[in-house]
């Protein structure tokens, strides 16, 4: 699903064309996300979170290592393979990036209208999308019109519209206030509960603590080992560097069945979880995902802004 | 729904960022420039295909003291020669009118008689001729304004080559117009069109909005330019016509090079879409 292999990523520095580079921004990070994982991506400012998400959704390429989202191995494929990837992927970014001269339709839509889904059927899925975040009213106004708030439940309708393999969030709940991201994160563990692999960056240590869930601890450009165990790189593991494998979060409330202990898991490859699906998964590489749930979304998808 | 409609046709809101009037009237003003040109390198060769068959390969021969015998020899052995496609005794009354404003109604004076000669080459030296024809008929001369009438062909001809060099040197400049265009459109798009390419848009779909974009503004200025131009075309084809040798409002009108006017619009649009495209993907290489 996504697998980071002795990843490690400079950004140009001194301007894009004086040719230095900058330090790196990773250092040698090694993880492996099954299919169907919801995972913390934690660390503080500067730690190089956006950096490893931008890397999942091939906003960026490696310096060097490997970067494997969805099958593809991004850091020598070709460029124009990279793009019916990104289609599978769904990003929230802190900062919504909306397009501020289409309607809230048009913005969710655009996933659907990149992927040629013709108008007829694509109507529909996205008024269903609305009325999922509570914005069915607000369908033809403009972004600027639109709170803070309602702009990111755009955002987030735009990420999951096409039900992506892959839900990417950055900082989702970084404008938002306790309530409005606790709905928030109920919206990202339900698509999770539909088979989507979810990884969400955040800094917020009581989200984590409402959602416990295994995490990923940035310091410095580097995974941080929380428990102790040895990292994936020092580890005379095998070949294939071996995931976490949280449960899956089948239970309806996801949070809630989720115990914190288990939580706790990062980038260990020794430590496979307690559920052996996820970890028999790895040991096959993951080359092809399970099916992902099919369907309209009204059937499937709970809507936590009914309260 | 209005919103919706203007989606699918415009999803980087490029109407907006590619719009006013700057663009199409750049073209247009080059769009008339290409008219011009097209006017010229057709008028240019019209003169030079006309002086060059019509005049061209006149030369004539006076034999002076031309008592019937030796005019008739000049004739004979002006016909023998090869080179010589036609030889035509000049009548004497065209003759006398021709010479009336110099000589007047002067009986006593003895005009040479005038032979007129058509080569089937008009590079032929008449030197070579007139030599010859010396042998035959003595003090005959060769007059040949053949020369003057190629060199003005020669200039005519690159008259129309300076037109179609004026007519790619435009292509260029609208293109260079376009690529300006498209690179303030790029700049004014920059966050549109990163997001699109983050949500999986390929290449070509980014640069085939931009181009149907540039393409129509430039196709809409050089219809303007070319429609502008045609009645100044007309007035300018009218006032030639005597020396192109057509009569009349109409005759003039229909003597405009109308494939390579109609042809602007859509070269206009070529031009725009192609520059856009290449400049976009260019552009676009820089993203991952
Ligand atoms: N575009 C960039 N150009 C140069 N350096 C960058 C760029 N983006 C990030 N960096 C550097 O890479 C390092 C990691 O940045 P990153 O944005 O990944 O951190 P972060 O964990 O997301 O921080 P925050 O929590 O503040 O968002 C930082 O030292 C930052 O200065
Ligand atoms: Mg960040």
């Amino acid at each position: 699903m996504v697998r980071f292999e002795a990843v490690g990523l400079r950004y140009p520095g001194g301007g894009p064309h004086t040719g230095s580079w900058g330090r790196e921004a990773l250092v040698d990070v090694t993880f492996a996300l099954p299919q169907g994982s919801f995972t913390w991506l934690l660390g503080h400012s500067g730690a190089g979170k956006s950096s490893v998400l931008r890397l999942m959704h091939l906003a960026l390429r490696p310096t060097r290592g490997e970067v494997e989202v969805l099958g593809l191995r991004t850091a020598r494929a070709k460029r124009a393979s990279l793009a019916p990837v990104r289609r599978r992927i769904g990003v929230v970014f802190q900062d919504f990036r909306l397009l501020p001269y289409l309607s809230a339709f048009d913005n969710v839509a655009l996933p659907l209208r990149l992927a040629g889904q013709p108008e007829a059927s694509l109507r529909a899925d996205v008024q269903e999308m609305l009325r999922w975040v509570g914005l069915a009213a607000r369908a033809e106004a403009l972004p600027p019109e639109l709170s803070g708030g309602e702009q990111q439940r755009i955002a987030i309708a735009r990420a999951v519209v096409h039900r992506p393999a892959l839900l990417v969030a950055d900082e989702p709940t970084g404008n938002l206030d306790n309530h409005q991201a606790r709905r928030l994160l109920a919206l990202l563990r339900e698509m999770n509960r539909l088979g989507t692999t979810v990884v969400v960056a955040t800094h917020d240590e009581d989200l984590v603590a409402r959602f416990p869930a295994p995490s990923l601890l940035l310091q410095d450009g580097r995974l941080h080992d929380l428990d102790g165990a040895r990292g994936i790189d020092a580890a005379e593991a095998p070949a294939w560097p071996g995931p976490q494998a949280p449960p899956p979060t089948s239970e309806p409330d996801g949070a809630a069945a989720l115990d914190t202990g288990s939580a706790a898991v990062s980038s260990s490859g020794s430590a496979a979880g307690p559920d052996a699906g996820g970890a028999g998964d790895s040991a096959r590489g993951w080359t092809e995902p399970p099916p992902r749930p099919i369907g309209r979304p009204e059937r499937r998808l709970r809507d936590p802004w009914d309260g | 729904m209005a919103r919706r409609r203007r989606y699918s046709r415009d999803p980087l809101g490029l109407r907006r960022a590619l719009s006013g009037l700057l663009l199409p009237g750049l073209v247009c003003a080059m769009a008339l420039l290409a008219a011009l040109a097209l006017a010229g390198a057709q008028g240019a060769a019209a003169l030079a295909e006309r002086w060059q068959r019509g005049a061209a390969a006149a030369v004539t021969v006076q034999v002076p003291d031309a008592e019937a015998g030796r005019l008739q020899r000049a004739l004979e052995s002006l016909r023998a020669m090869p080179e010589v496609a036609e030889a035509q005794a000049m009548p004497e009354d065209r003759l006398n009118a021709l010479l009336r404003p110099w000589l007047g109604d002067a009986p006593a004076i003895t005009v040479p008689g005038v032979i007129e000669l058509r080569l089937h080459d008009a590079r032929t030296d008449p030197v070579l001729i007139g030599d010859r024809l010396a042998r035959d008929v003595p003090g005959a001369l060769v007059e040949a304004h053949g020369l003057w009438v190629q060199r003005l062909a020669a200039l005519a001809r690159s008259l129309q080559a300076m037109a179609l060099g004026v007519l790619v040197l435009v292509a260029a400049v609208a293109a260079a117009v376009v690529a300006v265009a498209t690179r303030a459109g790029l700049a004014a798009r920059r966050d549109a069109i990163e997001v699109l390419h983050g949500l999986g848009a390929r290449d070509g779909y980014i640069a085939g909005r931009f181009a149907r974009r540039l393409g129509l503004l430039a196709a809409s200025g050089a219809l303007v330019g070319t429609a502008a131009a045609v009645p100044a075309l007309a007035l300018l084809a009218d006032l030639a016509g005597p020396w192109v040798g057509s009569e009349g409002r109409l005759a003039s009108l229909a003597g405009l090079p109308w494939p390579g006017l109609l042809a602007l619009p859509p070269v206009a649009f070529l031009v725009g879409w192609g520059t856009a495209q290449s400049t976009v993907r260019r552009w676009l290489r820089q993203l991952p």
